[in-house]
């Protein structure tokens, strides 16, 4: 049969569009909420070092449902799920960075977010997802490099400037991109399975 | 159970920290741990700590509680501490093997291990004397002066409570499918990076689709209740600043210019 007349997906698309109408403020901030919650909770289930060598370089799945909501709600959204996250992770007492961590992991986490969530801009296709999770990673690994500049000395004060350089460009960096890339992968195949369930978000 | 030990730092007592005003309290905790970062010396970080063990004395919380709080900080603690010890260059005291153990070194560590314990016992003196509640009301009070700059304040205070409200729920959940999830063979925590990240997806699509569920239902719920985004609503307590309130600022001034201020030992 020829199927080229065909037009595969309508009816979905059109769904797509209708749904995003009906969505409202009130249930975007309620979504974040729970997908900050979620965030949290798995942030707490599934931490596991990346690169052997430095342990206290941590990452998890908590990143997921933070960049679900940048996806589907934008950019905004995504730093205040990284936000309210990073304030629940301190009121429960705090991962082994503190005040500290949490900063650097909000000023990481959101600067993806806002680079990912502006470039889909909630149309959802592979093309413009991929784009946006490279260039959110990239520009993440990019902003950690100041940030950890200025933050790894106040947690080792007697590190010298070599030191730190060689650590930030071998070490944090290498972590900063794969960490990306498995939250790349991971997240847009959360999103094609969301995907094909149809659902509206 | 594990579920109390997640915001399960906050105790009810009568103590006199429960009854600090919550805007005060979250401004105070902030500020000294602000604050931390640009003591120097070792003796200013000493009155620092006795003042930490007084008002955690003051809390009226139980040790095993204190210690429990630093069991997440205690590998970068150690971490820190030997990287610094062993490290730093300078007068060698004590040399074994490769390693050796300067003066400055071990200047620099008691420095470090002093600044991560004061940053947590802090954070546990606000947490444990504060319930959520009182920290969502006290943390949309502080944050409201940024209306001028049209922050949306009361969004991102209706978004940390509804947060606040499901983290217990979602771990309940969370729970629930991993076990599921097990009897049906799926393995977590095993495998290479790539398969422990993927053994995931059976736990994260439920807790997903189950989010988005209860976004809808909720927002349904408030909005037949008459809810409204960024509305002034009333409040069933006010908070208040008391002479208690005064004397604490007074207190934690006092003590913050008291420890820049002594000598370096």
């Amino acid at each position: 049969m020829d199927r080229s007349g065909e037009k595969p997906e309508p009816t979905v698309k059109s769904g797509w569009k209708e749904e995003k109408m009906k969505r409202t403020k009130l249930r975007s901030i309620i979504l974040a909420g729970i997908l900050a919650a979620l965030s949290f909770v798995l942030m707490r289930f599934t931490e596991f070092p990346l690169i052997p060598a430095a342990p206290f370089l941590k990452t998890d799945l908590g990143d997921i449902p933070l960049l679900i909501g940048a996806v589907y709600l934008g950019p905004w959204y995504g730093v205040a799920i990284a936000f309210v996250k990073n304030l629940l992770f301190l009121a429960s007492g705090g991962g082994s960075g503190g005040l500290l961590g949490s900063t650097v992991n909000f000023i990481a986490l959101s600067s993806f977010a806002i680079v990912l969530g502006s470039i889909v801009k909630r149309t959802i296709n592979l093309k413009r997802l991929l784009l946006g999770f490279t260039a959110g990673t990239v520009v993440m690994a990019l902003v950690m490099i100041p940030v950890n500049f200025w933050a790894v000395p106040l947690f080792l004060p007697g590190i010298t400037r070599p030191a730190l350089i060689s650590y930030l460009f071998k070490i944090n960096l290498p972590f900063n991109l794969i960490k990306g890339a498995l939250d790349t992968i991971t997240t847009v195949v959360t999103l094609t399975a969301i995907k094909k369930r149809n659902l509206s978000i | 159970m594990r579920k109390r030990s997640f915001f399960g730092q906050y105790n009810f007592s009568d103590s006199l920290l429960c009854k600090l005003d919550p805007r005060v309290k979250i401004v105070l905790v902030f500020s000294i741990v602000v604050f931390l970062f640009f003591v120097k010396t070792i003796s200013g970080y000493i009155l620092l700590l006795l003042f930490s063990i007084f008002l955690i004395l003051l809390a009226k919380s139980k040790i095993s509680d204190v210690f429990r709080s630093l069991a997440p900080i205690l590998f970068l603690l150690l971490f820190t501490v030997l990287f610094q010890l062993f490290f730093t260059p300078g007068k060698v005291v004590y040399s074994f093997f490769f390693l050796k153990v300067t003066s400055e070194g071990i200047y620099l560590a008691t420095y470090i291990a002093m600044r991560l314990m004061l940053l947590s016992f802090f954070t546990f003196v606000l947490t444990a004397t504060t319930s959520n509640i009182e920290l969502t009301d006290g943390f949309e009070a502080v944050i409201s002066p940024l209306k001028i700059v049209r922050f949306p304040t009361e969004d991102v205070a209706l978004m940390i409570s509804i947060a606040m409200r499901f983290v217990p729920v979602l771990f309940e959940e969370a729970t629930r499918i991993m076990k599921a999830q097990t009897s049906r063979g799926v393995l977590f925590n095993k495998g290479s990076l790539m398969q422990r990240a993927r053994s995931f997806l059976p736990l994260l699509l439920p807790l997903l689709l189950n989010a988005f569920n209860r976004a809808d239902q909720l927002a349904i719920a408030m909005e037949a209740r008459g809810f409204v985004v960024g509305k002034a609503r009333t409040k069933y307590r006010e908070m208040q600043i008391k002479k208690i309130d005064l004397f604490f600022i007074f207190l934690f001034i006092l003590i913050m210019a008291a420890s820049i201020m002594v000598k370096r030992i």
